[in-house]
């Protein structure tokens, strides 16, 4: 994607965050409008934030295990994730670094269940990862389900922490920690564009891969511990948001985008503008916002579909 | 260049699936390993990679202990081409054969301008040039090995490892490959395995017979043709005119 | 004339906007209802979209719905006071302080917590307020009384799943009041099983739910003739449901249409 083409998108995609910001803000009046502004940009940057890191992690992983139906949640990791922050909500009320640290350490626990799970199953790769994520995604749920119903929470909460909602109360008290979280998923994406060049190889073979000089089981574990820590904090903020990892990446490849460098930056300008449109719906289209993940696998089914019939022949 | 002292490898505990007690390739050349399937052709050349792990004795590669070889040199000492590749997404030929100088790219993954000239200039030797704007998934098994192959000479392995190169590859780009691989063995040492006795016979200085993870016989085409009903437990047929040697089944 | 009324309306407004500049929204339904059973209807200006009563309410902006409220309605309503009934959530609790407005979760489960409700209630508002109408609420819960004969009531609220009302809710804590003898549990609404129905044996079925052919699932009781099966409307179905001010209402339907003299 360059020149024109990438202008082109990112005038749709300015257009939308303008839409997304600017949208009914004359029905408030003019006294209040400043403070929607300041909730709708924080609203904004989480969910461009988590577009960017949902989708870029899903290509990552799609690459990483050679298989174009991977993704966060299809792993299991967000799960896991979801459930180590309620877990620790439960225990240490509501101390946000505690509870992503919670977070990230089950979001590596279920990322490692999952991968011991499909070695132990004897069958084609790419489905027994898809199995092996699937059934940790239902056993991480299903904990959530239970974890939720003893520390009594409400169930307009895990309505939407299971399908994922970018309506997060930001306390100004955590200003620093939330800036500090935005700059570690920064340094850590720039660290995944480095990487490209060794994902590409390893996307190649992992044999000449490792005639050429990579590292391939160093590299592995090194970027899906980091896809792992940007996962998790999303997962902290939002909920479980699937699919628009899977759809995007693979839309990608499809208009012909096939360097890993250029799928992961696609990713970023992609995910943010399927997420921000998403959420636009979730937040409009009822009398309440309904879950993003409701109206994100209404968009993406049919994708998913023509993807297994592509790769499942 | 290449020695090898007492190498032991299994991959279930207390079965050894290869054994060679010593082996030493001193000059350049086309060297051919032939056997049966599951003789140990494979898993040799990937041992001898550095695929794989875990092997008792001593594996030696232009003088330096394999064991010691650091991920980045070994791009240096070895360019290898494995049997099968089977690529999952698609890939543009021209950045896959760029990424066997991945050793020494920079952190944005630049190569300097020479080491891009030098793509080119392989890339009209090996008269590939008309694939340089075209996507891996759109060439044939035979453009894919060249391919393959310009990419390993770009790596510039002194060691140049080949498992099973001519399998499924039509008679041109066949033919087209053992003239590139001869023009070769001047500057490497070139490591094939194959089935295929007429090309081995021919184009090599050196044939390796291996059975059962053993090694059964070691020398030139003249001595190994009369070695091969052991190596193949059959008996193997073949002409000879013109100093080339010519096998037929004789069925 | 009809001009002095305009001004002398208009001055009252104003003064009334001067002196008690409250903001308040209420997210439950019973809450609203008190409010304006208070005349502190002219504070509110915000409801939740199922705060339907009295008919007054349509003209308040809606700031939230069963599922969620409306952060951005609620920041641009500048509310003083918000109240919940049993219905603050967490993630409303931190917005709230997160936005320094006071928030008050007034829960009205039984008919006796109905005055103690609209006392606190009286007490957060802190205006002036009509002393007759909360003794006529006082008053109409103390002249309850309790008939001869020991009738079960059983309540259903829903028929899939098949959940009753307890004597802890609060229909079941006023029909207790008149005597009447309902299935006893510490929560408000569990769920139940036809084994219940034969053990309970109950005189009289209130449906507060609209499937009509509720009743069939009784014919496995001996005395099926003699039930009588009472079905409330919409209507009657939020004043049994919404402990507040309707108390009134709920207790003299009570009086009218189930105890037989």
């Amino acid at each position: 994607m360059k020149g024109k083409k990438l202008l082109i998108f990112l005038t749709i995609f300015f257009l939308l965050s303008f839409i997304y910001i600017d949208f009914k803000l004359s029905n408030f009046e003019k006294d209040v409008r400043n403070e929607i502004i300041k909730m709708r940009i924080f609203r904004y940057i989480l969910v461009i934030t988590s577009g960017m890191v949902l989708t870029s992690s899903g290509a990552v992983m799609q690459i990483l295990f050679k298989n174009p139906l991977l993704d966060s949640y299809v792993l299991g990791i967000s799960g896991g994730g979801l459930f180590g922050f309620i877990l620790s909500s439960v225990y240490f009320k509501g101390n946000l670094l505690i509870s992503i640290f919670f977070s990230f350490f089950f979001s590596l626990l279920s990322a490692l269940i999952s991968l011991s799970f499909s070695s132990n199953i004897k069958s084609d790769r790419k489905v027994s990862i898809l199995i092996s994520g699937l059934l940790v995604n239902i056993l991480f749920s299903s904990l959530v389900i239970i974890l939720s119903i003893f520390s009594k929470r409400d169930i307009t909460f895990l309505f939407y922490a299971l399908m994922g909602s970018f309506n997060h109360i930001f306390i100004s008290k955590n200003l620093f920690l939330y800036i500090s979280f935005f700059v570690t998923i920064i340094l850590t994406t720039v660290f995944i564009i480095f990487k490209s060049k060794e994902l590409d190889i390893m996307s190649i073979d992992e044999d000449i891969a490792s005639t050429s000089g990579v590292n391939v089981k160093k590299n592995f574990f090194f970027i899906l511990l980091i896809i792992i820590y940007q996962t998790s904090l999303i997962v902290s903020f939002v909920g479980m948001v699937g699919f628009v990892g899977i759809i995007i990446p693979n839309i990608l490849r499809m208009a012909g985008v096939v360097k890993s460098k250029d799928l992961i930056s696609g990713s970023f300008l992609g995910g943010a503008s399927l997420i921000l449109v998403a959420d636009f719906i979730s937040k409009y289209s009822f009398s309440f916002e309904i879950p993003i993940g409701v109206v994100l696998s209404l968009f993406s089914l049919p994708f998913i579909f023509w993807i297994v019939k592509n790769n499942f022949e | 260049m290449v020695n090898i002292e007492n190498l032991k490898f299994s991959y279930t505990k207390g079965k050894d699936f290869l054994k060679i007690e010593d082996l030493s390739i001193k000059e350049n050349g086309i060297y051919s390993i032939i056997g049966e399937n599951g003789s140990g052709k494979t898993t040799f050349l990937k041992l001898l990679s550095k695929l794989l792990e875990g092997y008792e004795g001593k594996i030696d590669l232009l003088g330096k202990d394999l064991k010691r070889i650091k991920e980045k040199e070994i791009a240096n000492i070895i360019s290898y081409i494995p049997q099968k590749i089977y690529l999952h997404y698609d890939f543009p030929v021209y950045d896959f054969i760029k990424y066997g100088r991945y050793s020494k790219m920079d952190l944005f993954g630049n190569l300097t301008f020479k080491d891009l000239k030098d793509i080119n200039f392989l890339l009209e030797k090996l008269e590939i040039e008309h694939l340089k704007k075209r996507n891996c998934f759109s060439l044939s098994g035979g453009e894919m090995q060249l391919v393959q192959l310009a990419r390993s000479i770009f790596q510039g392995g002194k060691i140049l490892i080949m498992d099973e190169p001519f399998s499924n590859i039509d008679f041109r780009h066949r033919k087209k490959i053992i003239e590139i691989i001869q023009e070769l063995k001047g500057e490497k040492i070139v490591l094939i395995s194959s089935h295929d006795l007429g090309i081995c016979f021919n184009i090599s200085d050196t044939i390796v017979g291996l059975k059962n993870g053993k090694m059964v016989g070691i020398g030139n085409k003249d001595l190994m043709k009369n070695e091969l009903k052991k190596i193949f437990d059959t008996e193997i047929k073949f002409i000879e005119d013109d100093g080339k040697i010519y096998f037929y089944e004789g069925v | 004339m009809e001009r002095l009324k305009n001004f002398s309306f208009i001055f009252l407004f104003f003064i009334s906007n001067f002196l008690n500049a409250q903001r308040i929204i209420s997210f439950a339904p019973n809450i609203t209802e008190t409010l304006f059973f208070l005349s502190y209807d002219r504070y509110l200006v915000g409801r939740t979209s199922f705060c339907n009563y009295p008919k007054n309410t349509e003209k308040i902006e809606i700031a939230g719905s069963f599922i969620d409220i409306d952060y951005e309605k609620v920041v641009s309503l500048k509310p003083d006071i918000v109240f919940f009934s049993g219905n603050l959530t967490d993630k409303s609790e931190k917005f709230l302080k997160e936005k320094n407005i006071k928030y008050y979760d007034i829960k009205m489960e039984k008919i006796d917590d109905i005055t103690k409700g609209i006392d606190s209630i009286i007490k957060i508002v802190g205006k002036d307020y009509d002393t007759s109408k909360v003794e006529k609420i006082r008053n109409k819960i103390l002249g309850i009384k309790k008939l001869g004969k020991d009738q079960k009531v059983l309540i259903e609220v829903s028929e899939k799943p098949f959940i009753i009302a307890t004597s802890s809710s609060y229909i079941g804590s006023i029909l207790k009041l008149f005597g009447f003898k309902i299935f006893e549990d510490e929560k408000p609404y569990i769920n139940f099983s036809y084994e219940n129905i034969l053990s309970f044996k109950p005189d009289i079925v209130i449906f507060m739910h609209s499937f009509k052919n509720g009743k069939d699932k009784y014919s496995i009781l001996k005395n099926f003739d003699k039930i009588k099966f009472v079905f409330l409307d919409d209507e009657k179905i939020d004043i049994f449901s919404r402990s507040g001010p309707r108390v009134i209402d709920a207790i003299d339907i009570i009086e009218r249409d189930f105890c037989e003299r």
